[in-house]
C-alpha cells in the first residue's frame, strides 16, 4: 500500500520528485496545517494513493525551515499548489482545491503505469 | 529654521555598487510597510533593488514566530482575537436576557490558542509570498552592521553573508524585558509566549500595570482563569490616570484580583509541572506573603532590540535607555541610516504609527514626497474588557500644558443599550472630552471608556485632525441608538461640579 512521502529540503526533493518522475509520476502538493482546503485535498490524495500503481504523491508544507527554495522554484503565492511530475520535469499544476483537475492528475498517473 | 535635509545624498542614486538600494532590517509592522511602498517606486528605468531581513531570536522559554513583527505574532492580532473570545463570554451572560436557553459555555484553551495560532501562520506565509511577488529580497537572517555599509547575515547551521546597501531602515522592534529578581528568567513568561503556551494557562500571575499586563489579565479572566495583577504604582502610567483608574476598576469588578503598590520579590519551582511559589511584597506596608501560581506572566516594560545590531560599527547612536536616536526625517547619526518603529527614541510603540513612518519614508527616499510624520493626535485604544479609546491630551497633561483655567472638561456617565436587559452596570461607561477654552472650545482630548471604544474613537481622531471644537460636536446629530452619540450631547462639565452619572435607581 503506498502513502504520502514528505519531502523536508532540496536534497530529498530531488530524490523523491526529479529522479522518481523518471520512472512513474509523481504528485507534488505544497500544503499548510493551518489552510483547510489543503487538509481536504491530502485526505482525497491519501485515499487515492492507497491503491496507486507506481505513481506518488509527495507533499511539501511551506512552514518548513528548508524548503523556502523549492517553494520559490515553483513559484508557490497561494495553497494547495499541486504540480504534475513526470520524467523529471513538471508538466501540469493548479492552485487551490480544484477537485476536477485532481482527478485530472490522478487518472493520468494511473494509466501512465499500464 | 534651518532647512531640513529631507534625504541623504552623500552617496549616488544609482550605481552606487551596493548590493541593494534598500535593505531592511526588522520585517515588522514599519519594516515590511517601508519595504513594499519602496519597491513599489521601481521602475524600468530606474529600478530598485529591496532586501528585508527578519529573524526572531527565541525567547527564554524558547517561543518563536514567522515574518510580520510583533503586531501579527505577539501583539494586536493575537490580543485582539482573544479579546473577542473574552467579548463572547460576556455575550453568552447577556444572551440569557435575550431570550436564549441552552447550557452555559465552557472553553478550550487548546482551540483558541491553536485557532489564532493557524491565523497568524497563515498572515506569516502571505507576507513571505507578497514579498516574493513583489520582487524584495527576503532574508530570514539575524542582520548585524559591520560598518556603515555593510551587514553580516547569519542564522545557525548556515555560512555567514555579507551584503552591502546604499541605504538601511532599522525597524527591529522591541522585546519585553524581564526584571532582574530570582526565577524571572526561569520561571516567567511574557507576552512573547503567552499567545502560543503549549499548556493551560491555569493560574496567572501579571506583572506590571501596563496595557500589555491589563489586557492579558482582561482576556484570560474571562475565558475562565484565576488572573491576579501585581501593580507596584500606578495603572497605564502615560495615560490619563482618571481613565486608567476606571479600567482599573471594571476589570477589579469583574473577576481579576488586583494588588496594588505590589511588587515580586523571588520565583521559585514548587515541584511538578508548572508550579511556582511567587514570594510577593507590598514595601509601603512591610507586608510579604508567598502565592502558588501556574504561570506567570511579567509585561514590566520592552527594550529596544538593539543587542547584537552591530550599531557601533555603523556609528549610530542611541540614548542611554538603548532607543536609536533619529531626527524628525527618521535619519539616524548616520546619513544614510533610517530607523522607524518601536526601536527609535521619541516616537509612538504603535503598529499604525510605524507603518505610516515606513511609507513615509520609502515615499520622501524614492517619490520625491515631502511629508513627515505627525505625532499629534495618534488615536489608540486599549483593549481590556471595557475598552479604553483616547486620542489627544490626558487631562493632567492637558492642565499642565495650557493651565487648568483655560480648560473646560465636559463628562457623563452612559449605559449602552444593550446593557439595560441583562442589567449591568450604569456607572462603568464614562466619556469626556478635554476642551480649550482658549481656542473655542477646540477639543484637544477625547477618552471613552465603552464597549467598541476602538470604532468610536477612530472617527473622532479624524474630526481632531481638523481641529474640531465642542460646538461642532453639539452641531453635529447623533445615530440613535448608539454609545457613539453621547458625545454630540455631552453638557455636564466637570468644573459645574455636578454629577457625571446619569442616576442609579429606576
Amino acid at each position: 500500500m503506498t502513502e504520502i512521502v514528505y519531502v523536508k529540503n532540496k536534497d530529498e526533493f530531488k530524490e523523491k520528485v526529479l529522479e522518481k518522475s523518471k520512472t512513474s509520476p509523481v504528485i507534488l502538493d505544497f500544503y499548510a496545517d493551518w489552510c483547510p482546503p489543503c487538509r481536504k485535498l491530502g485526505e482525497t490524495l491519501t485515499e487515492k494513493v492507497k491503491s496507486s500503481n507506481g505513481w506518488t504523491v509527495v507533499k511539501v508544507n511551506v512552514d518548513d525551515e528548508d524548503v523556502g527554495e523549492i517553494a520559490e522554484d515553483h513559484e508557490v503565492q497561494g495553497i494547495p499548489a499541486v504540480f504534475y511530475y513526470e520524467g523529471g520535469e513538471k508538466k501540469d499544476n493548479f492552485v487551490g482545491f480544484n477537485a476536477a483537475k485532481l482527478d485530472e492528475f490522478i487518472n493520468k498517473a494511473a494509466s501512465a503505469g499500464k | 529654521m534651518t532647512e531640513v535635509k529631507l534625504i541623504d545624498t552623500e552617496a549616488p542614486e544609482t550605481n552606487h555598487g551596493y548590493d541593494f538600494d534598500l535593505m531592511v532590517i526588522g520585517g515588522g509592522s514599519g519594516g515590511l510597510a517601508c519595504g513594499k511602498a519602496a519597491i513599489s517606486y521601481s521602475t524600468e528605468a530606474k529600478p530598485l533593488k529591496v532586501a528585508i531581513c527578519d529573524f526572531v531570536k527565541p525567547s527564554p522559554p524558547g517561543t518563536k514566530w514567522g515574518l510580520g513583527g510583533t503586531c501579527v505574532n505577539v501583539g494586536c492580532i493575537p490580543k485582539k482575537l482573544m479579546h473577542q473570545a473574552a467579548l463572547l463570554k460576556e455575550a453568552r451572560s447577556d444572551a440569557t436576557y435575550f431570550g436564549w436557553e441552552g447550557a452555559d459555555l465552557t472553553h478550550n484553551w487548546t482551540t483558541l490558542r491553536d485557532n489564532v495560532n493557524n491565523h497568524i501562520k497563515k498572515l506569516n506565509f502571505g507576507y513571505r509570498t507578497e514579498l516574493a511577488g513583489k520582487g524584495i529580497k527576503y532574508y530570514n537572517k539575524l542582520a548585524k552592521f559591520v560598518d556603515a555599509h555593510t551587514v553580516e547575515l547569519t542564522k545557525p547551521g548556515q555560512e555567514p553573508e555579507k551584503v552591502t546597501a546604499r541605504r538601511f531602515v532599522v525597524a527591529v522592534g522591541g522585546r519585553p524585558t524581564y526584571p532582574d529578581i530570582p526565577g524571572a528568567k526561569e520561571y516567567g513568561i511574557t507576552s512573547d509566549d503567552i499567545f502560543q503556551l503549549q499548556r493551560d494557562p491555569g493560574k496567572v500571575l501579571c506583572i506590571g500595570a501596563s496595557y500589555v499586563s491589563l489586557e492579558c489579565a482582561g482576556f484570560l479572566t474571562h475565558v475562565g482563569k484565576d488572573v491576579t495583577v501585581a501593580i507596584r504604582s500606578i495603572p497605564l502610567r502615560g495615560f490619563d490616570q482618571q481613565m486608567a483608574g476606571l479600567v482599573a476598576d471594571y476589570m477589579e469588578a469583574h473577576g481579576t484580583r488586583l494588588l496594588r503598590q505590589c511588587v515580586p520579590v523571588k520565583i521559585e519551582e514548587t515541584g511538578g509541572d508548572h508550579k511556582y511559589s511567587v514570594t510577593l511584597q507590598w514595601p509601603g506596608l512591610n507586608k510579604t506573603k508567598v502565592e502558588q501560581y501556574d504561570t506567570i506572566l511579567f509585561a514590566t516594560g520592552r527594550s529596544a532590540d538593539i543587542p547584537e545590531l552591530g550599531l557601533d560599527a555603523a556609528g549610530i547612536k542611541i540614548t542611554d535607555k538603548g532607543k536609536i536616536v533619529v531626527d524628525q526625517c527618521e535619519r539616524t547619526s548616520v546619513p544614510h541610516i533610517y530607523a522607524i518603529g518601536d526601536v527609535i527614541e521619541g516616537g509612538l510603540e504603535l503598529t499604525p504609527v510605524a507603518i505610516q513612518a515606513g511609507r513615509q519614508l520609502a515615499a520622501r527616499l524614492y517619490a520625491g514626497a515631502t511629508k513627515l510624520m505627525d505625532y499629534i493626535n495618534v488615536p489608540t485604544t486599549i483593549f481590556t474588557p471595557l475598552e479604553y479609546g483616547c486620542v489627544g491630551y490626558p487631562e493632567e497633561d492637558a492642565k499642565a500644558k495650557f493651565g487648568e483655567d483655560n480648560l473646560e472638561v465636559y463628562h457623563t456617565n452612559f449605559t449602552p443599550l444593550e446593557w439595560t436587559l441583562p442589567g449591568r452596570e450604569d456607572t462603568a461607561c464614562y466619556c469626556k472630552l478635554v476642551c480649550l477654552k482658549t481656542e473655542k472650545e477646540k477639543v484637544i482630548g477625547f477618552h471613552i471608556l465603552s464597549p467598541n471604544a476602538g470604532e468610536i474613537t477612530q472617527g473622532v481622531a479624524l474630526a481632531m485632525k481638523l481641529g474640531v471644537t465642542k460646538e461642532t460636536f453639539d452641531d453635529t446629530i447623533g445615530i440613535h441608538p448608539t454609545v457613539a452619540e453621547t458625545f454630540t450631547t455631552m453638557a455636564i462639565t466637570k468644573s459645574s461640579g455636578e454629577a457625571a452619572d446619569t442616576g442609579g435607581g429606576c
